[in-house]
């Protein structure tokens, strides 16, 4: 029923009551929730120090991440070496803050790109129900089940003659000079897609789960019936109701991703020394916890507080993109 | 609508936090008060029990050990033994003709009573012991070391050492390789005309022929490719040509001979000096073959179960009774054994734990009482080796690095020379390795049966900058980047990473490091598909001729394909010295060439660093880190007699 | 609904195939090959070994062959463990990690759904705080660290049990701690999390509205909406953790059937490896035919079709 008239002549106060969008309501929930901010300024920060922190640190001092003094060895932390050195005399905060840069990445873009198709993924195959649904699942099933590892042993030997360096250059000119290193290499693209292409399945069988609980409610029935279509259902109703769920999942995958590279390091396959991740310089520090336990504590705390502040960013976001709590 | 307050967020960081650390610090007071505390031994004695590495009581009663073998064996049958977890059940179960005197490092009888040797080393002759048997009562004989020695070298078998006899014993290569027999010829003066005859024939893929050993015989071995189309061809081409058949080798056509049941006569490819020495390893056992064959008899023919708990017989010291698979093992003493009165211990139970820092922590807390193949963790040196039950005794190896010499810039060596200058090797063994390893210069380890090594220099940056210079590449401008392939083990990554900064520092060369995994590094060294990797080689035997023959330009361990004509001349031309001086000043010689043309980088020589209980007596020193339990047993007094 | 259970199973059947043909063939386009040794190996010795387990047949074959010996429970050889096939190997090791596992699973339902209820009712409290808190904990120490930190504390230090291995109750309970604090944090925040978007959405109102008391409420309705995200999770998970970590049984020694994923993989072991990924498939497509049944019981607004 298209309307004749401007609603502001027929209804005066409809000049004053402003509509909210989805969006708009969200940021403004998530300001109110100091511990959500302040957990976001946490993260940002500790990303800045990250992509930032080494370059200062050289300045500064003369480390990087990869130079070792084999006389000097693992030493507790002190004041040249606020996070002690490890086992080849190399500085743990910048190997800490290098690490962490590194796993940054891997952990949010592996999550971004599990959350992203399986979403896509679960919400079709929920919404479509059905022989489309089952077939879908089954496709899940079958990958799920697949020896992950040999799909990673293969990809690895696969990238290995690939040059991904030629592609990422300019950025790898930015990552040298910021932290030392070229940031895109082979194994952290293969990391990439071997974590990305495991972790949709769990998000795709959530989302389909919530979906198919949530397409049964009045209010698709009403968008139905009016017409709407089947992809804007999709994706502007379904979607934005199970995205408290998705958002929750993604601050889960996040620290998952990032475990698994530890897993990845602690048989080999991972980021390849001499650079850092946080999962390999736990996997490290696991080994020698009872001779230099400064080795494993600081890069675990550092993953500690950044999984805490993801979390409670999660919380935040989470309850400002509720739909049932939408106000005006 | 939730809030959170700052302070409560702030509450719980903090709360987690120290949760998470309150074990780190519990861990470090731990570390302090390990050194001074004591650790209950409810003897009366003077030793300070914090000068060892956790408990010093056995968990266990005095007529039994427990230690550890890193994994489940992959065979149980020596014949068709893999590895050092193999190796070390098998020698304890199954005895070869001769032992290594743990006092002296020389052969002794074990099996066998006496040996000779004939035509200069050429022909050996064993003289069993008498009244020997089996763990089952059978008798056992000669003809049990002939049916041994036969199906180790048999290809069917599919035995990993095979080499090791085939390569030594007349008539074993033919027979391993399947090369075809030709007989009726009058004499081998014939043979000439036959090979001529041959190669006009048509059938081309002949890799060489052999005469055989007696007889007038002559073996035709084909190359891998078409095998067996071209053994066709010859046997039919020889049909009808009256006098002359081709026919597949047997094990008749192996040299090895059980003239009555008490003599062994083996016929080898040329004077070996070193026979007697190899004869000693654990693949060179005899095994039952009236168990072998009923087993096989009662599953298809196959006898793979025959080493079974309930099936296995043996001849040694030691007699599986029980197996939970990946858990551990049971030995009981066999009272049939021929020296079982001297065998001290009743039971050996043999664990399985496979990683080092798990047997770190089993050790310490008494659940194993000798850490067995595992080294100690290269982290753990430096706090480790001041406890007295840590031991760093001289191995049997030599580690070092290759570079394909396939890759023109490695063909000169100055290159290899300079490479090999710019490793502060004392660096490396001092502060990554604890001290552990001895640095080294040389490709065969010095004093082994008292064969002295040539060393080279170790160490000289200025000397390897030149060199670099010398070869067309001043201050590495120039050089490749080139990657080094390791496979992922915790010590190597800590070397290559070292070494890596090492020659960016001294050469200015960028050097990449690339991990793979063990299969895939396996088949690229065989396949030579590598530019620089670490490399390794642990002895054989008791000779410094199991290190020569790996850099010789056949075998087929050279994986760098570094070749030498007058190295190989020397080498080989060792063996036919009877005189032992002799033979090791040319094995000098010879040394000395592949050093100086830098064969193989030499990082270092291996030792084997372990843990052992103090109450465990009986353990000799090894060269092999061969300890064989029947030695060995458990002192409830041992404190006493420190 | 018994039809949609075997239109189900079906599909179990199929999927099983699908999973081992890609398996099978993906398995051979790695490098590598089980026999490589560290010393040369005599190319003859390498045809016979090949020979042995049929590796020198067309890979056509090879595939058929291995079909037809799975239709009689036969799963092959193994290369590393050559004394054993892999039944044997799966029967022995199998059982060891299902007993961890189903004590890991428990100690991880327990802990988390009672720690999800109790954070997600008294929400914003101090007990939603402290709660959470721990979760956070189980989720940023991954078992690589809390593994030997628990070796450390509780069998070096206390010595109330064994570092590592297998054979008594002792050995069971420091493993499932470590596999289960993982999942106890993960279903504890999914628990809260599910019961927190029910608690506010209508029908908990009507019933509020209806009078009842405030912990049945809780209880029926609640549960009930947020168990389900945790059952979705469990799905996958309780197959995962039936069928072994391979890192906790790495570290604590367990002779489990975990570490084969691994080993296999790297020994190019083909048909262990096979073995091992045919009962994971069939513990992870049965797990979710009861997840996706427990949704038909636990919400009514599913249907089947």
């Amino acid at each position: 029923m298209a309307l004749t008239k401007d609603p502001k002549t027929v209804l005066p106060e409809s000049d004053v009551i402003e509509g909210v969008s989805l969006w708009q309501d969200a940021w403004r929930k998530l300001r109110k929730n100091k511990a959500s901010m302040i957990s976001a300024y946490v993260v940002l920060f500790l990303t800045l120090l990250c992509f930032f922190g080494p370059l200062v640190l050289s300045k500064l001092f003369g480390f990087d991440f990869s130079t070792q003094d084999l006389a000097y060895g693992p030493q507790p932390p002190s004041w040249t070496h606020p996070f002690g050195t490890d086992y080849f005399g190399r500085d743990l905060l910048t190997r800490t803050l290098v690490g962490g840069s590194i796993s940054l990445m891997v952990g949010f873009i592996a999550a971004t790109v599990a959350a992203v198709i399986g979403t896509i993924f679960g919400a079709v195959a929920g919404f479509f129900g059905g022989t489309v649904d089952n077939l879908m699942m089954r496709f899940v099933d079958v990958l799920y089940a697949l020896p992950y590892l040999f799909l990673v042993i293969i990809l690895v030997t696969v990238i290995e003659d690939v040059n991904v360096g030629a592609i990422f250059d300019p950025l790898n000119k930015v990552s040298e000079v910021l932290m030392g290193l070229k940031i895109f290499e082979g194994r952290l693209i293969l990391l990439f897609v071997a974590l990305g292409f495991v972790g949709w399945l769990t998000t795709a069988r959530i989302v389909r789960g919530q979906i198919l609980s949530i397409k049964e409610l009045e209010f698709i029935h009403a968008a139905h019936s009016m017409g709407v279509s089947n992809l804007n259902i999709i994706f502007k109703h379904l979607i934005p109701n199970t995205l408290g769920t998705i958002i929750v999942y993604f601050t889960l995958t996040v620290p998952s991703m990032i475990m698994q590279e530890a897993f990845l390091s602690f048989i080999g396959l991972g980021i390849q020394p001499p650079n850092p991740s946080l999962g390999s310089l736990i996997s490290e520090g696991a080994n020698q916890m009872q001779l230099y336990w400064w080795v494993l504590v600081f890069p675990s705390a550092f993953l500690a507080i950044l999984l805490f502040c993801l979390n409670f960013m999660g919380d935040g976001l989470r309850d400002a993109l509720d739909p049932k709590e939408r106000k005006g | 609508m939730h809030t959170y307050t700052t302070r409560r967020n702030l509450k719980h960081v903090l709360c987690s936090l120290s949760l998470m650390a309150l074990p780190f610090f519990m861990a470090c007071t731990q570390n302090q008060k390990a050194q001074s505390s004591k650790e209950g031994t409810a003897l009366e004695s003077s030793v300070d029990a914090s000068a060892y590495y956790g408990t010093t009581k056995p968990k266990h009663g005095v007529d039994e050990i427990w230690i550890n073998n890193r994994e489940e064996p992959q065979h149980l049958d020596p014949i068709l033994t893999h590895g050092v977890p193999d190796g070390n059940l098998a020698m304890n179960s199954f005895s070869r003709l001769v032992q290594i005197d743990p006092t002296t490092s020389k052969p002794i009888p074990d099996l066998a009573q006496s040996w000779e040797a004939f035509d200069k080393g050429s022909r050996y002759v064993f003289k069993l012991k008498q009244g020997l048997k089996w763990s089952d009562g059978k008798p056992l004989t000669a003809h049990d070391f002939e049916y041994s020695w036969k199906r180790l070298i048999d290809p069917k078998t599919g035995a990993v050492y095979a080499s090791l006899a085939y390569s030594t014993i007349a008539g074993g290569e033919a027979f391993a390789r399947r090369a075809l027999k030709v007989t009726g010829f009058k004499s081998k003066n014939e043979h000439q005309q036959f090979q001529a005859d041959l190669k006009k024939s048509g059938i081309t893929q002949i890799e060489k022929f052999e005469s055989s050993y007696s007889g007038n015989d002559l073996f035709v071995f084909f190359e891998q490719e078409n095998k067996d189309s071209q053994k066709g061809l010859l046997v039919k081409s020889l049909q009808g040509m009256g006098g002359l058949k081709a026919q597949e080798t047997t094990p008749d056509d192996v040299q090895v001979r059980a003239t009555d049941d008490l003599t062994l006569e083996v016929s080898l490819v040329g004077p070996l000096p070193y026979f007697v020495l190899l004869a000693e390893f654990s693949s060179f056992a005899a095994i039952p073959k009236h168990v072998v064959e009923k087993v096989a008899s009662e599953n298809n023919g196959d006898a793979s179960r025959w080493t079974r708990p309930e099936n296995i017989v043996v001849s040694g010291a030691y007699k599986l009774i029980k197996e939970n698979f990946k858990i551990d093992k049971i030995y009981e003493k066999n009272p049939l054994y021929w020296d079982a009165s001297n065998v001290k211990t009743k039971r050996i139970v043999v664990k399985m734990i496979e990683t080092e820092n798990a047997v770190m922590n089993a050790y310490k807390v008494g659940e194993v009482d000798w850490i067995g193949p595992h080294e100690v963790p290269a982290e753990q040196l430096k706090t480790v080796q001041d406890f007295k039950d840590f031991y760093n005794d001289p191995y049997l190896g030599v580690y070092y690095y290759i570079v394909n010499q396939e890759i023109p810039a490695f063909q000169d060596v100055r290159v290899r020379r300079a490479l090999s200058l710019s490793i502060d090797r004392a660096s490396i063994t001092q502060n990554i390795l604890a001290g552990a390893y001895i640095p080294y210069g040389g490709l065969v380890p010095d004093g082994l049966a008292g064969y002295k090594s040539y060393q080279q220099e170790l160490y000289n940056p200025e000397k390897a900058k030149a060199l670099l210079a010398e070869a067309g590449y001043p201050d590495g401008k120039g050089f490749p980047k080139f990657k080094f392939k390791y496979d992922t083990k915790d010590i190597h990554r800590l070397i290559i990473q070292a070494v890596q900064q090492m020659w960016k520092k001294t050469l200015n060369i960028d050097v990449e490091m690339v991990n793979v995994e063990w299969k895939v590094y396996l088949d690229d060294m065989q396949s030579h598909r590598f530019e620089m990797s670490r490399s390794g080689w642990i002895g054989d035997f008791l000779d410094p001729f199991t290190f020569h023959e790996l850099m010789l330009s056949n075998s087929g361990n050279n994986h760098p394909l570094w070749k030498n004509k007058k190295y190989d001349q020397l080498v080989l031309g060792a063996n036919e010295l009877s005189d032992e001086a002799q033979r090791f000043q040319m094995l000098y010689e010879a040394e000395k060439i592949a050093v100086e043309d830098v064969a193989r980088i030499p990082i270092y020589l291996y030792t084997k660093t372990y843990m052992l209980k103090p109450f465990i007596k009986g353990f000799y020193k090894d060269y092999q880190d061969h300890h064989l339990w029947k030695h060995m047993w458990v002192d409830p007094n041992w404190s006493q007699g420190q | 609904m018994l039809l949609f259970i075997l239109k189900r199973l079906m599909g179990v059947v199929v999927t099983l195939f699908i999973i081992i043909t890609v398996s099978f063939f993906i398995m051979r386009f790695a490098k590598g090959s089980p026999f490589s040794q560290e010393r040369d190996v005599p190319v003859e010795v390498i045809e016979a070994l090949k020979a042995k387990y049929g590796f020198d047949k067309p890979l056509g074959q090879q595939y058929t062959q291995y079909l037809k010996n799975i239709m009689r429970g036969d799963l092959g050889l193994s290369v590393k463990y050559s004394n054993r096939t892999v039944n044997e190997i799966i029967k022995i090791s199998l059982p060891k990690t299902m007993q961890i596992g189903f004590l890991a699973l428990l100690f991880a339902l327990v802990l988390g759904l009672s720690a999800g209820m109790v954070a997600a009712v008294k929400q914003n409290t101090k007990w939603d705080y402290s709660v959470m808190s721990l979760a956070m904990f189980g989720i940023s120490v991954p078992p690589l660290v809390s593994g030997p930190l628990l070796i450390l504390v509780f069998a070096l230090i206390l010595g109330w049990f064994p570092t590592s291995g297998w054979g008594s109750w002792k050995h069971l309970v420091l493993p499932s701690l470590t596999l289960g604090s993982v999942y106890a944090a993960y279903i504890a925040r999914l628990t809260r999390g599910g019961m927190l978007e029910v608690i506010r959405s209508n029908y908990i109102r009507t019933a509020r509205a209806k009078g009842l008391k405030e912990h049945w409420v809780v209880l029926r309705h609640a549960l009930k909406g947020g168990i389900l995200p945790v059952i979705t999770f469990l799905g996958p998970a309780v197959a995962h953790i039936m069928v072994g970590s391979v890192v906790v049984e790495k570290i604590f020694n367990t002779p489990g059937m975990g570490p084969y994923f691994v080993d296999a993989a790297f020994n190019r072991d083909y048909f262990l490896l096979m073995g091992v990924v045919i009962v994971y498939s069939l513990f992870l497509l049965i797990m979710n035919l009861l997840v996706d049944i427990a949704y038909g019981f636990i919400d009514p607004r599913i249907r089947f079709e």
